[in-house]
């Protein structure tokens, strides 16, 4: 990354197309101002926010005065981003800033950035008013030519608009493709959480007389936990329902979210929101080749027996002290399989099967011959009863006790206890498939 | 001076005789009895509660009279604490006694507990239709509280991919 502090407009100008945001700094952004602002001003937002990562990567300078870059502090249509960009650039180039009254700074600056400003407002003025804007602009047209207009065509919801920008080409058309890409795997994040079934109809048997007080019944189902719920949905469509409902879920959610992480997406129900937050999915990018994905990732398999040796898959998000357990139920025990969690250390593929590689932390409760329980190559407790198609494991972290409790069908079947410390964030759950071996999530 | 018995008439015209004690635990009788100070004692019309289920009312009110009022223990509980109590299980050997009842009556305790404003008791209901419900399959809550399976196989397999797999899907 650039650190140079040089006043250079060029340099500057090239730092910022470096610093040209990642899809995480996108992800933050937007998750950020799509709460605050919607989805059509998202793409804005961000484009106006992304010199932000300017500031932060330069650690405060006092090279670059931040300028308008920290100061928009109001959220504006998409329409008028190519003139909020336009500002940027005239500001980097010391022209004015037409808009100037609207800067404002914020709390947390420093003085000498103030003072900065003052000094700006001191100094521009006279230039400002004598610059025509018809002038700057052509000035600033061919300055920048060959990078200005642009036009970028982006999709929001599955609508494609058009809009033109003023900048360099790679870096909004960077900007441009990974909002694009954000807002596709969005979209895909809330196609892929079904809907409850909208329908109404049915009886609930003895509860039925329930429905004469909605109140009561609403306050009844937000006594349940999680998995009660889910097990309510698959009794009948009108429990489905009910049980579904945003107001037994928002019961839930607020029970809980103290603990959970301060990220809501518009748009999602509470349940979908519960789910998005604390369910379980294995992730495409940490899985050994040989294994396949299916059912929206919950379900990992092995379908060749040609892969490579002991393939794993780990889970998308790691372990917290919210999510401190993860449930599997075995719907095909192949040959041999072992389920536990690993840091990222894991070699996906290795001759050594999980829970006994010598890379990081690993440990797993290990079927074949005979079912162990095994970290890092040494085995824990041997347990009597083997591994069965259709049973239900749950591996659970202790954080506070440095050990890792292994269940079956809701039996503690041993402890694995770790000589270093556990913490939150570097653990995953791994499973490690044999031939036709099939495991997955239960998220509820 | 008020009198120390209550009259009140149920949704099966019957006229039931309640002390000022047991009456006061229920918000809406209290509020009843505040509006009507001065006015004569006529019985105060439950049209939504049946004799039945208001002596089975006035049951719990007699054994619970002594007890702190839910507002008092509220309030020495904190959010944890609150939250624990309301998933913790029935302790009190008396009321499970008295939850031990068919499910048709415990509704209709449940609903007269909500009309009457009757907090403890109103908890206690939900709590045991609660724990009826915790922990059983969809088969067995089927069974249970006679329900019946609606569910096509496109809404199982929506269900399977909104919340995983179950043991019965293995």
């Amino acid at each position: 990354m650039e650190d140079s502090c040089s006043r250079s407009e060029t340099q500057e100008w090239i730092f910022i197309r470096q610093a040209t945001p990642t899809i995480i700094l996108l992800r933050r952004v937007l998750s950020t101002s799509i709460q605050a602002a919607g989805p059509s001003q998202a793409l804005l937002l961000s484009s106006v926010t992304l010199p932000g990562s300017f500031k932060g990567n330069l650690g405060g300078s006092s090279c670059h005065p931040p300028g308008p870059w920290f100061t928009l502090g109001t959220f504006f249509n998409h329409s008028s981003i190519s003139s909020q960009l336009q500002t940027s650039i005239a500001f980097k180039r010391r022209l004015y800033p037409p808009d100037h009254k609207n800067f404002i700074r914020l709390p947390g600056e420093g003085k000498s950035h103030a003072r900065r400003k003052l000094a700006w407002k001191t100094e521009e003025p006279t230039t400002r008013k004598e610059t025509d804007p018809q002038q700057r602009h052509e000035m600033m047209m061919t300055q920048w030519s060959g990078e200005l207009p642009l036009t970028a065509e982006y999709k929001i919801y599955g609508e494609t608009r058009t809009s033109s920008f003023f900048g360099s080409s790679s870096f909004i058309k960077n900007l441009v493709t990974d909002v694009s890409k954000l807002w596709t795997s969005i979209s895909k994040e809330k196609i892929n959480v079904s809907r409850p079934l909208a329908v109404e109809e049915g009886d609930l048997g003895d509860l039925e007389l329930l429905l004469t007080n909605r109140d009561v019944l609403f306050h009844l189902l937000s006594l349940l936990r999680p998995k009660d719920l889910a097990n309510l949905c698959r009794v009948s469509r009108k429990m489905n329902f009910y049980a579904s409902h945003n107001y037994v879920w928002k019961s839930l959610f607020d029970r809980e979210k103290k603990k959970a992480p301060r990220e809501l997406i518009e748009r999602l129900s509470y349940r979908e929101l519960y789910q998005h937050i604390f369910r379980w999915e294995w992730d495409d990018a940490k899985k050994s080749t040989g294994l396949s994905l299916v059912d929206d990732s919950i379900t990992a398999t092995r379908p060749q027996q040609e892969s490579p040796a002991n393939p794993c898959v780990m889970s998308k998000l790691p372990f917290n002290r919210i999510k401190d357990s993860y449930e599997v139920t075995i719907r095909n025990k192949g040959t041999w399989l072992g389920i536990g969690v690993s840091d990222s250390n894991l070699r996906l593929q290795n001759e050594s099967t999980l829970g006994k590689q010598r890379h990081g932390f690993n440990s797993a409760f290990f079927c074949q011959d005979t079912t162990v329980l095994q970290t890092k190559g040494h085995l824990d407790v041997q347990v009597q009863q083997a591994l069965q198609t259709g049973d239900r494991l749950k591996v659970k972290i202790d954080f506070e006790q440095k050990r890792v409790l292994y269940y079956r069908n809701g039996k503690l079947e041993g402890v694995v206890n770790s000589k270093v410390p556990l913490k939150e964030g570097e653990l995953y759950p791994v499973v490690n498939l044999s031939f036709t071996s099939s495991v997955s999530f239960v998220n509820s | 001076m008020a009198s120390e018995s209550i009259s009140v008439t149920t949704s099966d015209d019957q006229t039931i005789q309640l002390s000022r004690k047991h009456a006061q635990m229920s918000q809406t009788i209290n509020s009843m009895l505040e509006d009507s100070v001065g006015a004569d004692q006529e019985a105060i019309p439950l049209p939504n509660v049946s004799s039945e289920v208001l002596k089975k009312v006035i049951d719990w009110c007699t054994h619970h009279e002594n007890d702190p009022a839910p507002v008092e223990k509220v309030k020495k509980l904190n959010k944890k604490r609150e939250y624990k109590a309301k998933n913790s299980t029935i302790s009190d050997e008396w009321d499970k006694n008295f939850v031990n009842a068919e499910l048709r009556v415990i509704v209709d305790i449940l609903l007269a507990a909500n009309y009457l404003d009757v907090k403890g008791l109103f908890e206690l209901m939900c709590k045991h239709i609660a724990n009826e419900l915790k922990g059983k399959t969809p088969d067995q809550i089927r069974e249970r509280f006679g329900i019946q399976d609606d569910l096509t196989e496109e809404d199982k397999a929506a269900m399977r991919k909104a919340w995983g797999a179950t043991k019965n899907d293995s």
